[in-house]
């Protein structure tokens, strides 16, 4: 590992002459270019060559016809206001829980025998699996799809965060323990600090994970969301509803990482791997 | 106040057929600054760490005055081989880091932390972090934590090892001046017979396995002595003769 924390860390090595005499003012360009390209093809093969027909593929004006019809009749704020909502409360459960079972796993030998080979097992388990049962024990309300995205969320966090509070530099506990510190103190000013890179890792990670077990639970059983106005678009046959949902479902998610990558970059700054 | 340091009948071992320690005795007198010498892996870093409380003995006691060391004591003050610097913590937050609990996060501990930063020559660098300080910055930081506490008994672990020599000199004299004015208990190990020659009042040497004090030397004049002073030369010959046999013998786990 050289240096690249997270998939956008800067260029670090190799290429070097050319990146070096690209001018830097240019740079923040660089990410929107294939966007640019993308949405260039789009156009083209929709309303210019007509490649596809508008219910396979429809074009920009549609789309956007589409999206402005669906936020004057308030449907659109419905659905986003759900899944927001679903991932806030899902994320947030899971997140935490993860991080607490985590920290437990971590520093507990007896905690780490009791738990750890049957939330391995658990993790084992395909999400779409739960799915039926969770029907089956907390109905078709809002529980069961707050409950299925928690369990999406728990796992990455639970993961990483047991690996880096495993993984922490038994110097450094040492260091604490000179100090005469143990117990949570000894958790709360050494351990916990140093496994934070992991933990923010697995953070992104459970994120990005409670946005895919949302659309899960969405598809399968609601009324409103994301995943239920794609669902309803296939099932009408509006292609135009589907590419909005899918566009909604790509900007929340890419934002809110966004957002914990703000978190992670204000945390770790002291981290000498880091460099967002 | 200051303390004395004692090991009596020490045993410690960590494979059964070569033990480390097997009735160890060693003493270190109240305020007085005594350098360790000995081969690598004669058990130096562990002894160390035995008085530091990190590790337990097998049997035997280990006192700091009239203390039984049975986990780290606040008394004792611990300097490691390599900074140990909390990452996420600037340097000043570093030196706090040592202070008492009590002493966090009030001006009066923030102004003793200031001073120990001026003294390593480090006044203005408290604001920066770990892995923007040099080797040698950082083991000054390090070396300011070890003071926080104005320990009575400080351990150094080859603390200057990989720090350069003008660093090297002004952080003896540091630790000397230290050590006198609060009549701190030091022990100094180090493989540098010449290190220990320049700042100790007595030289013990440890060898053999188990380990024992192969010498035990007094070092005549005041410290730091000048590197090229004469008249050190037959403590330093027998030093150095302490130490050969054991640059000779085969080390454990090294079997031919």
């Amino acid at each position: 590992m050289s240096g690249e924390g997270t998939e956008t860390a800067g260029p670090v090595l190799g290429w070097g002459s050319a990146t070096a005499r690209r001018p830097p003012s240019l740079r923040w360009v660089e990410p929107f270019v294939l966007p640019a390209v993308l949405l260039g093809a789009w156009v083209a093969t929709t309303s210019v060559v007509r490649l596809f027909s508008p219910s396979q593929l429809p074009g920009p004006r549609l789309v956007l016809g589409t999206l402005g019809e669906l936020v004057a009749s308030g449907e659109l704020q419905r659905h986003l206001a759900a899944s927001v909502g679903r991932v806030a409360l899902g994320f947030g459960t899971g997140a935490l829980l993860g991080a607490a079972l985590a920290t437990l796993v971590g520093l507990s030998r007896r905690a780490e025998r009791l738990l750890e080979p049957t939330l391995q097992a658990l993790r084992a388990i395909p999400s779409l699996a739960w799915v039926p049962f969770l029907l089956l024990w907390l109905g078709i309300g809002e529980l069961p799809k707050v409950v299925l995205v928690a369990i999406g969320a728990f796992f990455p966090v639970y993961v990483n965060a047991a690996a880096g509070i495993r993984g922490v530099d038994r110097r450094l506990v040492e260091v604490g323990r000179l100090h005469g510190l143990c117990g949570a103190r000894l958790a709360r000013r050494i351990v916990l600090p140093a496994a934070s890179p992991a933990l923010l890792t697995g953070l992104r990670l459970g994120l990005n994970q409670a946005w895919l077990f949302l659309v899960a639970a969405e598809l399968i059983a609601a009324s409103r969301g994301l995943g239920f106005l794609l669902l309803d678009g296939q099932n009408s046959t509006r292609a135009d509803v589907m590419v909005v949902a899918i566009a909604l479902l790509a900007l929340l998610g890419k934002l809110t990482d966004q957002g914990l990558r703000g978190v992670e970059r204000r945390l770790l700054g002291w981290s000498d791997g880091f460099r967002a | 106040m200051s303390r004395r340091l004692r090991l009596e009948r020490v045993r410690k071992s960590y494979s059964a057929a070569q033990p480390l320690f097997a009735g160890l005795d060693l003493e270190v007198e109240a305020g007085a600054v005594v350098a360790l010498l000995g081969a690598s892996g004669c058990g130096k870093s562990t002894l160390v760490r035995l008085v530091a409380g990190l590790e337990r003995v097998d049997a035997g006691v280990v006192r700091v005055g009239e203390t039984r060391v049975e986990g780290p004591l606040r008394q004792v003050g611990l300097m490691f081989q390599e900074p140990r610097l909390l990452p996420w913590l600037d340097a000043a937050a570093n030196v706090a880091f040592g202070l008492d609990e009590a002493l966090q996060r009030t001006a009066d501990g923030e102004r003793r932390v200031q001073e120990l930063l001026a003294a390593v020559g480090l006044g203005a660098a408290g604001a920066l972090l770990p892995h923007q300080l040099s080797g040698g910055m950082a083991q000054r930081v390090a070396l300011a934590r070890a003071l926080a506490r104005a320990p009575e008994v400080l351990l150094l672990d080859e603390p200057f090892g990989a720090v350069d020599a003008i660093t090297r000199t002004g952080l003896q004299h540091l630790l000397l001046e230290v050590a006198a004015r609060a009549r701190t208990t030091v022990l100094l190990v180090t493989h540098d017979v010449e290190e220990a020659l320049r700042v100790a009042g007595r030289v013990l040497v440890l060898g053999g396995r188990p380990a024992q004090v192969v010498l035990d030397e007094a070092v005549p004049g005041a410290a730091p002595r000048p590197p090229d002073r004469t008249g050190l030369g037959e403590v330093r010959r027998r030093a150095l003769a302490a130490l050969a046999p054991d640059l000779d013998t085969v080390p454990a786990g090294f079997g031919v």
